[in-house]
């Protein structure tokens, strides 16, 4: 302020600028109307996408299931109920989950602990490495585990092969990631002053942790706990890969219905048990989420993490444990795929230009790659797109009661396919798109489509969050200040979103890479992609075949970890809301 | 000119802001004073064009604002936070408003330079938004709202996050920056001291209403009814002309000596009670607060001896006089301290009754 009377002189100067006088435009009228327009587009375009490609397939498939040639009829319903095989295959669907989820908590805690709230180096880059496994295709960690534990695999003495305990061991190495990044983000915002006020009352640091930090993260560790749960109980390739004839979830029983039996009544009654199953977790992951945000005192990330001491020792070699197992697939999967009759070399990536041995494959390896790379991009561009206008509009906040409830409704059907299983998803498409009135069959776009219904959840869950945390202030002042409606979304939401967008598209890319489930149902022999030819590959016996599998293994792996390895460690760096965090 | 008549804006069926009628002439401060929830921001936002109007207007000069998005409407708004654009620089965020025909892009560096140096923070331009502390933040703020001169620049609580010191000097800075500017403005906040500091005017409000408004110094000293005497400052609320208490004694007016002709009701401020030894009225402390320039007694008065009525009352004593619970003292009135009421609105017996036993 020193030198106020110099700048009066020049304020009132001027140099800024006459405004003209108020009054009410045309533009003012048309620019109304018109933003009403778009948001309704803008809604209409993912509403439309969701109608065709996920409410009439599920409808067509619940058609199948429950309705007979006089109406509706739960015949079907209960004579699979009846049967024990299927209920042995719920039970075993729903224990193996919940076994995971407890094996991925108690491996995940300390791991938390460590990578949030113990400072150390390479810290950053251990927590996006730990990430990597998430996005790993499913089949591609199949095999891997399954290498492992082969009677020549590395750990081959342990007698795992085939058994639940492997399924086990490969769902937590898939979803370390999602108890550390969830439990680690909450715990690192918790509020440290009850703890320290524990401490002065005489608490020992146990019996502080048992009473004052478990109780503060368990919401965090009941999300985590119901994520795991979920992607367990809809796991597919896992099963099918490791699982054999002896073990089948749900999901590898609609597969093997339609696929093997081509039992098709069957399949539906049982889509619509995993939807059952789903929406169930869903509910209670809703209520949960609820009392999170109303119980929860927040503070800013704590700068005041500590070295490593002495007292995290158990938590370190919980961690290493943990390391050991996120590293010894993939190291056995890679050491494998470098190994060829002779010795070393590259033969098994050489052999991918051929269609395999016995012509297992319609075309080659290296096509299926090119297959696969152009339906993720598709794939991503399509979930981008309807995924960040969903966001948009879900992230409004109307003042309007019937403008509210609209988007509340479309909030809960968005919710739907969160946690529908890519099998649903491809089954549905199977037997909803590929006849008339919607005859996808030979549409080229079918397995982008399937790949993008997949991935779109995750985009709205990755950006959505981002958009509904943003100050709505800001827009505010951005609207004093004379933007108009584009350049408040252009220079506010677009810079405060881009993170997120850049994960997003990351993560559904590498989903559309790994996709397997939906894949399996609506790829024709000549569009199969990479995932799908590693499950014929291994299904199918041949030194040539199995080695083809390991080196595309290997390829997808690499693909999917540098997509997301990149986005992670350019932008997200500490930042872990743009991760997997929010799941 | 902002002309605001018969406002009213509602959440549900709660009306925030109720028949609200302001004016505000350019290039004069209006302080909008009031206690937290009565309304003050969504007059503001309802000004700005953030909140629709329930009914009644927002005209400036004589054209009607209703149909006027918020985008076109050329005002400031200025938040209790600053709410800089967390991707932008310092320069970055000054310069947002400066758009449209007639700002060249020198013509923009200079705009940005200027106010950068008006609100202190010269050479800051480069600087991101994070590495500013709260009042650097603030003054950001003032930048890139005063920047492209706003026809009306709308303050909610400026200086509400901001500790003491920093906001005392930030107040006067702010004060300096609108008079140089010359900028119409509106002033939200539920601190007297703030609202004297940069208003023209003054307008108290209550429950979504404007219960008065006015010149400062009249508003301080004349309060309109003894709601507004107690939200600036009063503890106490007499009856000016000798008065008939429920205990049927009376209680004389001749403590407040040329005060009590001059209105119906007289509130008193704690600095219009001074312990004094010539004092008139007589009373014990019952409560002593110590304080670096006057401690502050709560004292029970012995009752209608010719004198103020038997109650509790709010004085001040010398910091280093030896008070303690239980000590005598005699009360003399220090009439700058005293609000005079004209027409409560209350009856009197009733308050009388009510400010005194409490």
């Amino acid at each position: 302020m020193a030198s106020v009377t110099q700048t009066t002189d020049r304020l009132a100067a001027g140099g800024v600028p006459q405004r003209p006088p108020l009054e009410l435009r045309r533009s003012d009228r048309i620019a109304g109307a018109g933003r009403r327009f778009v948001l309704l587009l803008a809604a209409l375009i993912p509403a439309a996408a969701l109608g065709v490609f996920f409410c009439y397939p599920v409808a067509a498939i619940v058609g199948r299931g429950l309705v007979g040639p006089a109406g509706w009829d739960l015949g079907a319903f209960a004579d699979v109920l009846s049967r024990s095989r299927f209920t042995r295959i719920v039970v075993f669907t729903v224990g193996q989950a919940a076994a995971s989820a407890g094996l991925a908590l108690l491996l995940g805690v300390p791991g938390a602990h460590l990578l949030y709230r113990r400072r150390f180096r390479s810290r950053g880059v251990l927590r996006a490495l730990i990430t990597v496994p998430f996005v790993l295709p499913t089949v591609v960690v199949g095999l891997a585990f399954r290498t492992l534990f082969a009677e020549s695999g590395w750990l081959g003495s342990w007698g795992w092969d085939g058994s639940v305990a492997a399924i086990l061991a490969a769902h937590v190495f898939f979803n370390y990631a999602v108890v550390v990044r969830t439990v680690g983000a909450t715990w690192t915002h918790l509020d440290t002053r009850p703890a320290e006020v524990a401490r002065s009352l005489g608490a020992s640091p146990a019996r502080v942790f048992a009473t004052v930090t478990l109780p503060a993260l368990g919401p965090a560790l009941a999300s985590a706990a119901i994520m795991v749960f979920l992607f367990c109980a809809t796991s597919f390739g896992i099963i099918l890969v490791m699982g054999g004839a002896r073990y089948n979830t749900i999901e590898t029983e609609i597969y093997r219905q339609t696929a093997l039996i081509g039992d098709l009544p069957t399949a539906a009654v049982l889509s619509i048990l995993q939807m059952v199953l789903v929406a169930a977790v869903l509910v209670v992951a809703a209520v949960l989420r609820r009392r999170t945000e109303t119980t929860l005192r927040l503070r800013g990330a704590a700068e005041a993490t500590r070295p490593v001491g002495r007292r995290d020792l158990p938590a370190v070699a919980m961690t290493l444990l943990a390391g050991a197992l996120l590293v010894l697939p993939m190291a056995v999967l890679v050491t494998r795929s470098l190994q060829t009759a002779d010795g070393w070399g590259l033969d098994n990536y050489r052999h991918l230009a051929t269609v395999g041995e016995n012509n297992v494959l319609l075309v080659s390896g290296t096509t299926a790659l090119a297959n696969s790379i152009r339906s993720a991009v598709i794939a991503a561009a399509l979930s981008l797109t309807v995924g960040v206008l969903l966001s948009v509009v879900l992230a409004r906040r109307p003042r309007g009661r019937s403008a509210r409830r609209a988007i509340g409704a479309l909030d809960g059907l968005m919710m739907l396919p969160l946690g529908v299983s890519a099998v649903t998803v491809g089954f549905g498409f199977l037997i909803a798109l590929d006849a008339p009135p919607l005859d996808f069959r030979s549409s080229a776009l079918l397995v982008p489509i399937a790949q993008a219904m997949v991935a779109t959840p995750l985009v709205v869950r990755m950006v959505l969050p981002v958009l509904r945390a943003a100050d709505q202030r800001l827009r505010q002042a951005a609207a004093v200040l004379g933007a108009g409606p584009v350049r408040v979304w252009a220079s506010v939401d677009l810079p405060i979103m881009s993170r997120a967008l850049a994960a997003a598209g990351a993560f559904a890319l590498a989903t559309g890479l790994g996709e397997f489930g939906a894949t399996t149902f609506v790829a024709r022999p000549e569009t199969v992609t990479l995932p799908v030819v590693i499950g014929r590959l291994i299904s199918r016996p041949g030194p040539v075949n199995s080695g083809m599998a390991l080196a595309a293994g290997v390829i997808l792996a690499v693909a999917c970890a540098v997509v997301v390895l990149l986005v992670d460690l350019a932008g997200g760096r500490g930042r872990t809301g743009a991760g997997i965090g929010g799941f | 000119m902002l002309a605001v008549r018969g406002l009213t804006v509602r959440y549900g069926s709660v009306a925030a802001v109720a028949e609200v009628d302001l004016e505000v002439p350019d290039g004069q401060v209006l302080a909008l004073l009031g206690p937290s929830g009565c309304g003050k921001s969504t007059l503001l936002r309802a000004v700005a064009g953030l909140e629709p109007a329930a009914a009644g207007t927002v005209c400036w000069d004589g054209a009607d604002l209703a149909r006027i998005p918020v985008h076109r409407r050329g005002f400031g708004l200025m938040f209790q936070d600053g709410v800089l654009f967390p991707h932008r620089t310092v320069a970055g965020n000054v310069v947002y408003g400066l758009r449209g025909p007639g700002w060249s892009a020198p013509a923009r560096d200079r705009r940005v330079a200027e106010l950068l140096e008006l609100v202190g923070l010269a050479g800051y331009g480069a600087r991101r938004v994070s590495t500013l502390s709260g009042g650097e933040a603030q003054r950001v703020a003032l930048a890139r709202a005063l920047a492209p001169r706003p026809r009306l620049l709308l303050l909610d609580e400026p200086l509400a996050a901001l500790d003491r010191a920093l906001r005392e000097r930030l107040l006067a800075d702010l004060r300096l920056a609108l008079s140089v500017t010359g900028t119409t403005a509106i002033f939200v906040t539920h601190d007297q001291q703030e609202a004297f500091a940069v208003a023209d005017r003054l307008a108290v409000m209550r429950a979504g209403r404007i219960a008065q408004c006015g010149d400062p110094r009249a508003v301080w000293s004349r309060p309109v009814d003894d709601w507004v005497a107690r939200f600036l400052g009063c503890t106490t609320v007499l009856p000016a002309r000798p008065h008939r208490l429920p205990d049927g004694t009376w209680a004389s007016s001749t403590f407040l000596g040329e005060v009590a002709g001059r209105a119906e009701w007289v509130g008193l401020r704690p600095s219009a009670l001074l312990v004094d030894q010539r004092g008139t009225a007589h009373g014990t402390v019952a409560a002593v607060v110590p304080g670096p320039e006057h401690q502050v007694l709560t004292v029970q008065l012995s009752g209608p001896d010719g004198e103020l009525p038997a109650g509790r009352v709010q004085a001040l004593a010398d910091p280093d006089a030896e008070l303690e619970i239980g000590s005598a003292v005699r009360l003399r009135l220090d009439p700058t301290g005293a609000a005079l009421l004209q027409g409560a609105a209350r009856a009197a017996d009733a308050v009388a009754h009510d400010t005194l036993s409490r």
